[in-house]
Formats: C-alpha cells, sequence, structure tokens
C-alpha cells in the first residue's frame, strides 16, 4: 500500500521532470531566425489605426503603417516618411507633399496619391462606404481640412480651412496612418484584425489576448529590418513580466515599477533604458467650485504641496517638476516662468486672504490605480494630505474605480483631483488647449477638469494655433503660461521619463520621449 | 430518472433568465457611462454622442435587454465587443477552451495528488506524515494564489515557461483551440511537449487550492469510514490490511471526495482570473476582467453569462449524478 502509493507519487515526480527535460527552446534566447519578443501589460484593442487610442494598439500599428511624415529619433521635430517632402502656400492653408516614390503596401499595390487621398477621405468623410464600425477617436484633429486631393499619382494636396500650426504635428501621429485601400476594401469590417500597410513590419497572425506576431517586410523603403520576426506578449502583471524578463522569455518590457529600478539596474544581463518623456502628472483644482473658486485658496495650494518631498517619497527619485502645465521637453515650455516655492506659512497666508484659515474640508480624488504618468497615485495622494494639513486643510482621499474616476471628473463632481496627460504628437498645443481651454470643459466630457476659462489665455491658444510662424507662436505660448502661472488652475505635480529595459543581447533600441516603439533599427545579438 | 432530469432542467431555464436580467443590470448600472468608455479618455462630447448612437446606447435600457435576449437566444448571436470589434460568441470559443485545458490538468494534479495524500494522512493518523500532509494541506488552502504564482516563477521559471500557452514565437495552428488536442491531433510531439511544459507552472498554482481541500475531505471521510461496523468486519475476516482499505474503505470515502472534485472544477472554470493573469494564460477569466476595467458591456454580459451557463450546467449533472447514486433523491 505504501509502496504503491510512493511509487505513483514518485512515477508523476518523474513524468514532470521527464516533460521538463524534453522542453523546447522557451528561451528568448538562443533561436535560430531573429525574433524578438516585446512585453507589455496588455493586449491591442485593434489594428485600425484610424479607429484605436488604446497605447497598445498603437506600439503595434507603429510597426506595419507609416504616415506622410514622422517624428525625429530623438524627439517630436517633424521628418519626412511616405512623404519625402512639402511645402505650404502663403496664405498657409494649401500644403503639398512630394511622395516617396516606388513605395508599396504589404499587399503589393502601390501607396500614391490616391491612396493617400482614399484615407483622408475616409478619415474626413463621416458617411464614406469604408469607415465600418470604425469611431475616429482622433477625427476631430483632422477637420480643419477642407479636402484632401491626388494633384498627380506623386503629389497630394491638402486645401486647410485656416492656416493650422499644428497641422503637420497632427499628420505624424497614428491617427493619419496610411492604410491599403484595396486591403480595407476586401477585409471590410474585418480590417482592424488583418491590417494591411507599408511599415518595417508586416502582420502575420493574432493570438487575442495573447500575442501578436510581425514578420520583418524585405521590400521596405528603408532597408530590410535585422530582425526576422517581432512578437508582442501580453504579460499583464509589471512583476510577472519583469520577471519573465529576468528569465529570458522576453527581450524588451514596458511599465516597469518603480520599485523595481534598482534590481534592474543592478542585473548584469539587463539594460534600462530612459528619456525625459512629453508627459506630466498634476494636481486640478476646480475653478468652478468653492473653494477654488478663490484663486487665493489655488495658490495657497500650490505653495503648500513639498514636490521635491513627493519626488523623493512617491516617485523614487525619478522625474522632475516644474510651474508650467507642459514638461520641459516640449519646445513651448516657458522657462521664464517662477516655480511655485513650498512655503507652508506663504499657504496660509494666502488662505487668510481668502478668508478660509480654518475649517476647510475637501475631498481629493486620486486614481484608484497607477497610470504611466502617475506611478504612484496613493503615496501621492497621501503626502498632498499631509501636507495640506500642514496649512489647516483637511482632505480624504477617495479613489472610485477608474472608469467611474473620469466619468466624475468630467462631469466636474471634485473640487482636488490628481489627473495627467501623454502628449498625442509633441506639441505644446496638444497641452495647453486639451487641459486648459473653455472649448474643453464641456460638462461630461471636459478634458480640462479645472474648468479653467480665461478669455486671454483662450485666445492666445487660438492664435497659436494659426500661426505658422514658430518664433510668434512661441511667445505666445511664453504669455499664455504666465497668465496660468499667475491663475493656477492646476499645479504641476511630476514630469516623468520614458522608461524601457531590455536584455543585454538587444541593440539599437531606444525609448521615445512621445512614448513611441521602433523596432526598425533593432538587432538581437 | 428522466423525468427528475426535466424537473431540474426546467428550474435551470428560469435561473438562467435571471442571471441574464441581473448581470445585465449590473453592468448597466455600474458607475462609468459606457459611451465614454468607448469613445475613450480624450473623446470631445460630440464623439460620446456619436458613440451612443452607433452603438445604441440612447435606446431605453428594457428595449435594450429584450433586444440582446433576443439575438442570443434565438440567433445564438451575443453581439460584438466594443473594444475587440470581434463577435463575443467566438471570443468565448477561444477563451473557453483555454480555461478548460488549464482547469483540467490542475484538477487532475489537485485530485491525483489530494486524494494519495489524503489516504496516507488517514491511514497513518497522527503519525508525521498525516501531520506533515496536513500543515501542507492548511498552508495550501491559506496561500494567495498570486503570491504562490510569482513564488513558482521565481523558482523554476528557467525550467518551465511562464507566460501563454505555448512558446512565443511558434506558430500552430489550433482547429480546436485546445493545445494539447490539436497537438494529438496533428501528431505535433513538438507541439505537445511546449503545450504540457506551459501548463506545469499554471496548472501548479491553480491546482493547489483543491489539492489542499480534497486531501483535507479524503482524510476525513477516510477516517469516518474506517471507524465503521463493515470495515471492522472486514478486517476480522482477516483480510489484507491494503485490501481493506482500498477496496473497502476508499471506495466508500470517495463519494463525498468525488462531490468536492465536481464543485472545484466548476469554479476552477469560472474563478482562474488570478493565476490567469499570472501567467498570461488568454482564458474566460482573464477576458472577463478586461471587459469589466474597459466597460465593454457587450463582453462583460456574454462571458457572465456563459461562465453562469457553465456553473448551473455542472450542478445539474452533480444532481443527476446524485440521483444515480442515490434514488431517495430522484424519487423525492
Amino acid at each position: 500500500m505504501k509502496t504503491r502509493l510512493l511509487a505513483a507519487v514518485l512515477a508523476l515526480a518523474g513524468l514532470l521532470a521527464a516533460v521538463a527535460a524534453t522542453l523546447p527552446a522557451a528561451r528568448a534566447e538562443g533561436d535560430g531566425a531573429k525574433t524578438l519578443l516585446y512585453g507589455r501589460g496588455a493586449d491591442s484593442a485593434n489594428l485600425d489605426p484610424h479607429d484605436i487610442d488604446d497605447g497598445e494598439s498603437v506600439k503595434v500599428c507603429n510597426q506595419i503603417y507609416e504616415g506622410l511624415v514622422t517624428y525625429a529619433e530623438d524627439g517630436p521635430a517633424i521628418v519626412p516618411c511616405l512623404a519625402t517632402a512639402w511645402k505650404v502656400d502663403a496664405q498657409g492653408t494649401r500644403w503639398e507633399f512630394s511622395l516617396r516614390p516606388g513605395v508599396r503596401f504589404h499587399d503589393g499595390t502601390p501607396c500614391d496619391a490616391a491612396a493617400v487621398a482614399f484615407n483622408f477621405a475616409r478619415i474626413l468623410d463621416e458617411k464614406h462606404p469604408h469607415r465600418y464600425d470604425a469611431k475616429f477617436p482622433y477625427g476631430s484633429m483632422y477637420t480643419g481640412i477642407a479636402e484632401c486631393v491626388a494633384a498627380d499619382a506623386a503629389t497630394v494636396v491638402f486645401q486647410l480651412k485656416t492656416p493650422s500650426a499644428v497641422f503637420l504635428a497632427n499628420l505624424a501621429m497614428f491617427s493619419a496612418y496610411i492604410v491599403s485601400p484595396t486591403a480595407l476594401a476586401s477585409a471590410g469590417e474585418d480590417f482592424p484584425f488583418h491590417p494591411v500597410g507599408t511599415g518595417p513590419f508586416k502582420f502575420e497572425r493574432w493570438d487575442r489576448d495573447e500575442k501578436i506576431v510581425l514578420a520583418a517586410n524585405a521590400d521596405w523603403w528603408g532597408g530590410k529590418p535585422k530582425l526576422d520576426r517581432v512578437v508582442f506578449r501580453k504579460i499583464a502583471e509589471n512583476s510577472v513580466r519583469f520577471q519573465l524578463l529576468r528569465d529570458g522569455q522576453l527581450h524588451i518590457m514596458d511599465g516597469i515599477n518603480l520599485a523595481d529600478l534598482e534590481t534592474l539596474a543592478s542585473d548584469p544581463k539587463l539594460s534600462l533604458l530612459s528619456v525625459p518623456g512629453m508627459n506630466f502628472a498634476y494636481l486640478a483644482m476646480n475653478t468652478t467650485r468653492e473653494p477654488f473658486n478663490d484663486p487665493l485658496v489655488r495658490k495657497a495650494v500650490a505653495h503648500a504641496v513639498d514636490r521635491d518631498k513627493i519626488r523623493k517619497l512617491a516617485l523614487r527619485g525619478v522625474g522632475t517638476f516644474g510651474p508650467n502645465p507642459l514638461p520641459p521637453t516640449v519646445w513651448g515650455y516657458a522657462k521664464e516662468v517662477a516655480d511655485y516655492e513650498y512655503n507652508p506659512s506663504m499657504a496660509r497666508d494666502y488662505l487668510k486672504q481668502a478668508g478660509k484659515e480654518s475649517g476647510l474640508k475637501l475631498k481629493l480624488w486620486a486614481m484608484p490605480n497607477p497610470r504611466p504618468y502617475m506611478p504612484e497615485p496613493k503615496k501621492v495622494a497621501q503626502i498632498l494630505q499631509a501636507d495640506l494639513k500642514e496649512v489647516g486643510i483637511e482632505v480624504t482621499i477617495h479613489s472610485p474605480e477608474w472608469q467611474a474616476y473620469l466619468d466624475a471628473l468630467r462631469h466636474g463632481e471634485h473640487e482636488l483631483a490628481i489627473m495627467g496627460w501623454i502628449t498625442d504628437n509633441g506639441d505644446p498645443d496638444n497641452f495647453l488647449y486639451p487641459l486648459l481651454d473653455p472649448d474643453n470643459a464641456v460638462l461630461g466630457s471636459a478634458l480640462n477638469i479645472s474648468f479653467y476659462n480665461n478669455p486671454e489665455v483662450h485666445k492666445l491658444i487660438l492664435q497659436a494655433q494659426g500661426q505658422l510662424d514658430a518664433e510668434k507662436r512661441l511667445a505666445l505660448y511664453q504669455r499664455a503660461q504666465q497668465i496660468l502661472r499667475e491663475d493656477t488652475p492646476i499645479l504641476p505635480l511630476a514630469y516623468l521619463p520614458e522608461f524601457a529595459a531590455t536584455a543585454k543581447s538587444v541593440k539599437g533600441y531606444k525609448p521615445h520621449p512621445i512614448g513611441l516603439v521602433r523596432l526598425a533599427g533593432v538587432t538581437l545579438e | 430518472m428522466l423525468s427528475y432530469v426535466i424537473r431540474r432542467l426546467a428550474v435551470a431555464v428560469p435561473t438562467l433568465l435571471a442571471v441574464a436580467l441581473l448581470c445585465f443590470l449590473l453592468v448597466h448600472l455600474m458607475p462609468g457611462d459606457p459611451a465614454q468608455a468607448i469613445a475613450g479618455e480624450k473623446a470631445t462630447a460630440r464623439d460620446v454622442e456619436k458613440v451612443r448612437k452607433q452603438f445604441g446606447l440612447d435606446r431605453p435600457l428594457a428595449l435594450q435587454f429584450v433586444e440582446y435576449l433576443r439575438k442570443a437566444v434565438l440567433e445564438g448571436d451575443l453581439g460584438r465587443s466594443w473594444r475587440t470589434r470581434q463577435p463575443v460568441g467566438s471570443e468565448l470559443r477561444r477563451t473557453m477552451p483555454a480555461t478548460i485545458e488549464l482547469a483540467t490538468a490542475a484538477m487532475l494534479l489537485a485530485t491525483l495528488i489530494g486524494v494519495g495524500a489524503g489516504v496516507l494522512a488517514a491511514v497513518r493518523r497522527g503519525r508525521w506524515w498525516d501531520q506533515v500532509t496536513m500543515i501542507g494541506a492548511l498552508a495550501g488552502v491559506s496561500v494567495p494564489v498570486f503570491f504562490l504564482g510569482m513564488l513558482l516563477l521565481m523558482a523554476f521559471g528557467r525550467i518551465f515557461p511562464g507566460g501563454g500557452r505555448t512558446d512565443p514565437a511558434a506558430l500552430y495552428e489550433l482547429p480546436t483551440q485546445f493545445v494539447l488536442l490539436d497537438a494529438l491531433l496533428a501528431r505535433r510531439w513538438d507541439m505537445l511537449r511546449d503545450g504540457l511544459a506551459h501548463l506545469v507552472l499554471p496548472a501548479c498554482a491553480l491546482g493547489t487550492i483543491p489539492m489542499a481541500i480534497i486531501a483535507r475531505m479524503t482524510r476525513a471521510a477516510l477516517l469516518e469510514v474506517l471507524g465503521k461496523d463493515f470495515v471492522r468486519t472486514a478486517r476480522a475476516k482477516g483480510l489484507a490490511e491494503q485490501v481493506v482499505v482500498l477496496r473497502h474503505a476508499l471506495r466508500n470515502a470517495l463519494i463525498p471526495v468525488l462531490t468536492t472534485v465536481g464543485l472545484q472544477f466548476g469554479s476552477l472554470l469560472a474563478g482562474a482570473v488570478l493565476t490567469e493573469t499570472v501567467f498570461g494564460w488568454p482564458g474566460i477569466g482573464s477576458y472577463v476582467v478586461d471587459a469589466i476595467a474597459r466597460r465593454d458591456v457587450i463582453a462583460l454580459q456574454g462571458g457572465i453569462l456563459v461562465i453562469a451557463t457553465v456553473f448551473v450546467l455542472i450542478n445539474l449533472t452533480v444532481d443527476c449524478l446524485y440521483a444515480v447514486a442515490d434514488p431517495r433523491i430522484r424519487l423525492g
């Protein structure tokens, strides 16, 4: 009896050992073909670039598709891509693009001016026959285009309704990537799962919630990529993904826990890469509600918060902070604006002037889960709570579930809330207009969740949108930031870097300030 | 017997309808506007209203429910996921096999080791083996699956692959969506090995709690039976101890154990969420969790409905098995 059971247990153990011994090549290293394994936290939603707004879909689309223009390797400067050159007329409304000759989609059809015009017709025309169920979340960025026509096979002309300084930056975004009209028409509503573009990698296979496999596009105009394949793997938990990277089952991962940075830096087989990012986290004060309808109270909060303590204690010394609602990596950042000094007694003075020196009791809204721009919302909220108590403002922390959180903030149910923003295109307008312009303070769908409404700032932002002269545009943004510093509708809490971790065998990869993932030039050694 | 089954089935139908209504209401009454969630974090008011119309969210709730039910029951159409644009039915046909495969492997492991350990503990009651197994079982019940999964990955991550169902670089065909079955059907031994290797760690993590429960159950049930008169009679007849325990006692003790196994299996099918999350296993648990996080109402409704149906069916099967074993139940 005893021996039989023991034998059974031993047999089971033997079976497991046998499986272990005959394991297939589960390691990321040592594969014959150069397959790069990229680990991330979620699967893509779909791969129709006109229909996406989640970062995980954008990551994959960046390898499959291209736009007329793109961002420089190290920043948001606009450089040629499918278009090799462009010119704009004196009025600033007619833009002419010369297309790169000989570029073909992965299905072999030519990427010519007709294909480009087709794509913009799809983006602009709500009754276009090839829209299917796509929701065009970034469609509003292109509504300034009156029409887009093919002047000849290699020339595309855009006619804008008004001059736009953000037109090129918007063209570089994924939402203006060029898809194959032939593939779109033949796949119909299944196109998001059979994507065809012109990029360095071709779509090969999608195992939902598990992996997306791309193969090198040998005919890419930029030269055949050095990798044979790229696999985007979904591993939901940051700590698990990190463990898999350490075990050699991934080559690159994003979404690193701040707590893992030290381990990562000391592991000889791994590299930690970082670059100053184009995101920021902020404390929004609802200017339409008591007590923050009084700028004095807003200033009091700004001087009461010790952001260096937040950086050191909650963010493990990562990132920087400053006075402006856009990070210093963005060209419009006004360097001459003075930062808010951490000074509790000054804060108390402001509260006294406002007649609110005691008895202020508020709710501080903090998101329930980490976001890329705010990896430690709970710790930051606790520090804010302690700092505000110091000057006599008592706050209780309120963290409902994420969708409910967003919903409440958009409806202006908060007085004080932690929020953040990641740029879409690296342009200063992409911070100031959505976050601080009254156009975006519509109750129920507000992005401007401080509901800040200053007609002068509104005027400056709109003027800058139409100002093609970079120097004049910069002056407008500097003026706007000075006014914002005075009005203090939000307090910027942190500007964070973009991180990535790779195995040492990965060469040629670097994170991009906008958060772009580009794998065309990456090699495995 | 047949009339008993029909009676039970008749009760199951309103149960499922109630589940459908309840989950529809829950999903729609959750805080957070689904139209806003679909339209995305950066959508404008106009975008949100467009989406609301496009997805029929502007219609009265009752109308939406009736329409949903009509399509689900009459056409077998559970709708299209808002997030992925895929039919929910086909997404469930993909995620369910992954979960069934994992739950079956975990249950096999749990039953084999759990029953074995339980029998040994009962036979050696009060001795060191008993103590060790029961302490092990207590630890097994208590350890959080997430923590255990991480420990397993840290300890064995270099031997067994963690994450996904197969080697990420491999491109297997999966006509049935069951990796092991498809490997056997195609006689792809490399694929079978690959699938088994990927199953080891998640199955161990998922199987630990049921294994501990089964071990404790087996021990308790066997101890009770071993004290019964017929066992004493068998021993008095001079039967070998092995025959007494395995042939006479264990057979009687197995009835409550089998019930436990059945119910545990049911809950594994619905509740492998944490294990699936840790090991990147694309099953129905992680599908439903993703759907909740993104307010993907259609996917969420379909997922919950299928999980509830599986639960009801397993309960029905267990009830029927009881009826087979015990005539008092079907005649009562």
